[in-house]
């Protein structure tokens, strides 16, 4: 996958960075990825129990190509030290952290606008412009629009009749995430949309386009929501939602944002997990989903606490699942293969 | 099987949770911790092991209100509210110490808790699960120094039904109105505390402030043992000295901290007696914990000369606090400890400690389950190589032996040794 930066690039890493706050200040938020392959000079700097994501997303800081400047969620361990390294090691033109709560209460809240406060300050210094209300509201109003096309496709997803191959339908938001020049694609890009299959919902934190979803489609799986904060729990602002005007100022907005962001489909991270889990539940009762494959990151806590509790509520509602545990680099996928046939045949 | 291993292996096996509720069980404990068989021969050692003794025999015989505290989440909070603190990451190492580790690895393991996972919050889980830690009737934790701690305590309180009070720590440069706000959050968690304890918000106020001045007399001795292990020869080896973790996390508030501190700081004024380590040759600081399961190191270090002066994780990391403002207090001193914030500010204050101590070499023991300390080792260690102080990242395992690699770190600390 290549990814276009220029200037006004900001590379991003978690679904709870207020992207709208990046595009008011006149940026470009593009989400990183991460480099293709080993990481060894990241995994020297960070050592090799840390995140494989945040791994990948450093050793592209170093070799490059990297946008010059990045916006870190504070959302984990993972990420904080993601920060601290890309500061020291990647000479960055711009780098700015910010705290995330792990919950959706009054006083976390307020701490959450006070970082995005800070955000839209460390913003305006680095741009040399100040963040407008008309500015971001017109930021919201795009993304809200950017969000409503998601939002249909993901819609469609769950017709068998329109549904697209999952590397296909993971590479809508990747492509609008990452502003990429070649939307990724594999094998399982090949399949053509109507393709029938087992309907099953994949959950996860993030998953390398072009390589794991694939198996699942090979394997005779039909992906009718992809539950990973690189596709569907991406999709941060409702039909419902209806920002405050410009007039009152930027405050009301900012307040806006930060509530939109800490109310929406939570990440394991937050302590409302088993919200999480029977959002999910409904939407497999909803999509007709027979099983759920779950993906976590190695070296994710955030998730890895949750995985025990998310398996029992699934089994509690009567739904098969299937845990394929990922490096981020996922190019030794026989055994996946393996396990994921399996699971298909028994559901 | 020599007879001490015979008849410990016979406890650990005839251990269950019921016993640890029995009042007869905890009188044969702390009897034998006060005989010569089982009294540390350090004062202030056997006055903690009274005190832990006495506060986990309160916690499991439901004496108090319970409450669970992460390691970073100010005692003086619990204690002044009048409730009995519990922190399962102390007991996690206790455990560990006492040989039932494993066991409680295995039993995480088996509810699909992954290995990847800081293997002190595992065993903390196994033993929940297994019945043999106190119930609790409230949790509180802090975001740092991990995200083990909220998101493992989040998951107990849901086992056990208790409230889960986690306090947000502004992990980067708090910005302005931070400490007021997390100064409110600390009185919120108070409140609630006080509710479980059954005391008026007068009495809870009263009592936190009253913990602060203790607090503060225990730093202030404290810091005394800080001055001693500063010259040489060093009276205390850190490598002993990281057992007494629990007296800085959980006692800070009490009349027993006071005592232990005071007791350490006269005995060391004294030379350290037996905790004096022998033909010193290299001053060593050392960066987060060690393993709490027998090793050949401590032996190691001894050999070569090697002490330990001075702890990141065992000092007296915060300002004096005032008991008038006491929340407000009790935010800087989370706010003090050198893992909170940037890496380069844990490096800035390695380096200081470095120069203080007048050490020759620093080793940061990465711990295979903590990204939040193993995740920044690298430049730690840059920073402390750019004040020219040799520093050594020794990759191990805290608590899950199966995970040790004996040889492999004996090789590596003792090339280092011999390098300075």
């Amino acid at each position: 996958m290549r990814t276009r930066f220029n200037s006004r690039s900001v590379g991003w890493f978690c679904a709870y960075t207020p992207l709208e706050l990046i595009a008011a200040a006149g940026l470009e938020p593009v989400r990183l990825f991460g480099a293709a392959g080993a990481t060894p000079t990241a995994d020297s700097i960070l050592g090799t129990s840390m995140c494989p994501y945040v791994r990948a997303c450093l050793e592209q800081g170093l070799a490059g190509p990297a946008p010059r400047a990045v916006v870190v969620a504070g959302c984990c361990d993972n990420l904080r030290r993601l920060y601290d390294a890309w500061e020291h090691y990647c000479g960055p033109d711009f780098t700015y952290m910010f705290d995330v709560p792990h919950e959706r209460t009054a006083p976390a809240l307020e701490h959450y606008l006070r970082a995005i406060r800070g955000l839209a300050g460390a913003l305006e210094e680095y741009t040399g412009q100040p963040v407008t209300a008309g500015a971001l509201l017109e930021a919201i109003e795009e993304r809200r629009r950017v969000e409503a096309r998601l939002g249909a496709a993901a819609l469609e997803q769950s017709r068998p009749e329109d549904r697209l191959g999952s590397e296909e339908y993971m590479g809508l938001f990747i492509a609008e995430q990452a502003a990429s020049a070649d939307p990724p694609g594999g094998a399982a890009a090949a399949r053509r949309a109507g393709s029938p299959g087992k309907p099953v919902v994949v959950t996860g934190n993030i998953i390398r386009p072009g390589r794991l979803l694939g198996v699942v489609d090979s394997c005779g799986g039909a992906v009718v929501a992809l539950d990973l904060c690189s596709a569907d729990r991406s999709i941060t602002w409702g039909p419902d939602h209806s920002p405050p005007d410009a007039q009152a100022g930027l405050e009301p907005l900012l307040a806006h944002l930060a509530e939109t962001y800490l109310e929406r489909n939570p990440c394991p991270r937050m302590f409302e997990s088993m919200e999480r889990h029977q959002r999910l539940i409904e939407d497999c009762r909803r999509l007709g989903a027979r099983g759920v494959i779950i993906v976590p990151l190695m070296f994710c806590d955030p998730f890895l606490y949750d995985l025990p509790a998310l398996e029992r509520s699934l089994d509690g509602a009567g739904i098969p699942s299937l845990v394929v545990n990922s490096d981020y680099i996922d190019d030794n996928l026989g055994q996946v293969l393996t396990r994921v046939e399996a699971f298909m045949e028994m559901i | 099987m020599p007879l001490v291993e015979t008849l410990g292996e016979r406890f650990r096996t005839s251990l269950s949770p019921e016993m640890l509720r029995s009042r007869a069980f905890w009188k044969v404990v702390r009897g034998v911790a006060r005989s010569p068989l089982g009294r540390p021969g350090s004062p202030a050692e056997a006055a903690g092991l009274q005190y832990a003794l006495r506060s986990t025999s309160d916690a499991f015989l439901a004496r108090r209100p319970v409450a669970w505290a992460s390691l970073l989440f100010p005692s003086e909070i619990v204690h002044g509210s009048g409730a009995v603190s519990f922190y399962p990451e102390i007991a996690a190492a206790v455990l560990t110490t006492a040989g039932m580790g494993e066991r409680f690895l295995e039993r995480a393991a088996a509810e699909g808790f992954s290995a990847d996972l800081c293997s002190f919050h595992r065993i903390a889980i196994g033993a929940a699960l297994e019945g043999f830690l106190p119930a609790p009737d409230i949790i509180l934790s802090t975001s740092c120094l991990c995200d083990s701690a909220p998101l493992s305590f989040a998951g107990l309180s849901r086992l056990y039904g208790v409230e889960h009070v986690s306090i947000e720590v502004p992990a980067w440069g708090p910005p302005a109105g931070e400490l007021d706000a997390m100064a409110g959050r600390l009185e919120h968690a108070a409140r609630l505390l006080a509710g479980v304890s059954g005391s008026s918000r007068r009495e809870a106020d009263s009592g936190i402030a009253g913990a602060i001045e203790l607090s503060n007399e225990a730093r202030a001795h404290g810091l005394r043992v800080e001055q001693q292990r500063q010259g040489e020869p060093c009276p205390l080896d850190g490598w002993q000295a990281l057992g007494h973790m629990a007296a800085l996390a959980a006692m800070p508030g009490t009349r027993d901290c006071v005592e232990f501190y005071r007791k350490l700081a006269s005995e060391l004024e004294k030379g350290g007696g037996s905790m004096a380590p022998a033909g010193q040759k290299h001053r060593l600081l050392w960066m987060h914990l060690k393993p709490y399961f027998p090793t050949g190191l401590p032996e190691l270090l001894r050999e070569k000369g090697a002490v330990i002066v001075c702890e990141e994780y065992n000092r007296m990391f915060w300002p004096l606090m005032d008991p008038s403002r006491p929340y407000h207090s009790l935010a800087e001193k989370v706010l003090s400890h050198p893992s909170v914030g940037p890496a380069s500010r844990r490096a800035d204050r390695m380096v200081e400690l470095a120069r203080s101590y007048g050490v020759d070499g620093a080793v940061h023991f990465s711990h295979r389950g903590c990204r939040q300390s193993s995740g920044c080792a690298r430049q730690v260690r840059d920073g402390l190589s750019r004040a020219g102080i040799r520093t050594l990242v020794l990759e191990g395992e805290c608590l899950d032996r199966r995970e040790h690699s004996e040889g492999q770190l004996r090789t590596r600390l003792e090339a280092f040794i011999e390098s300075l």
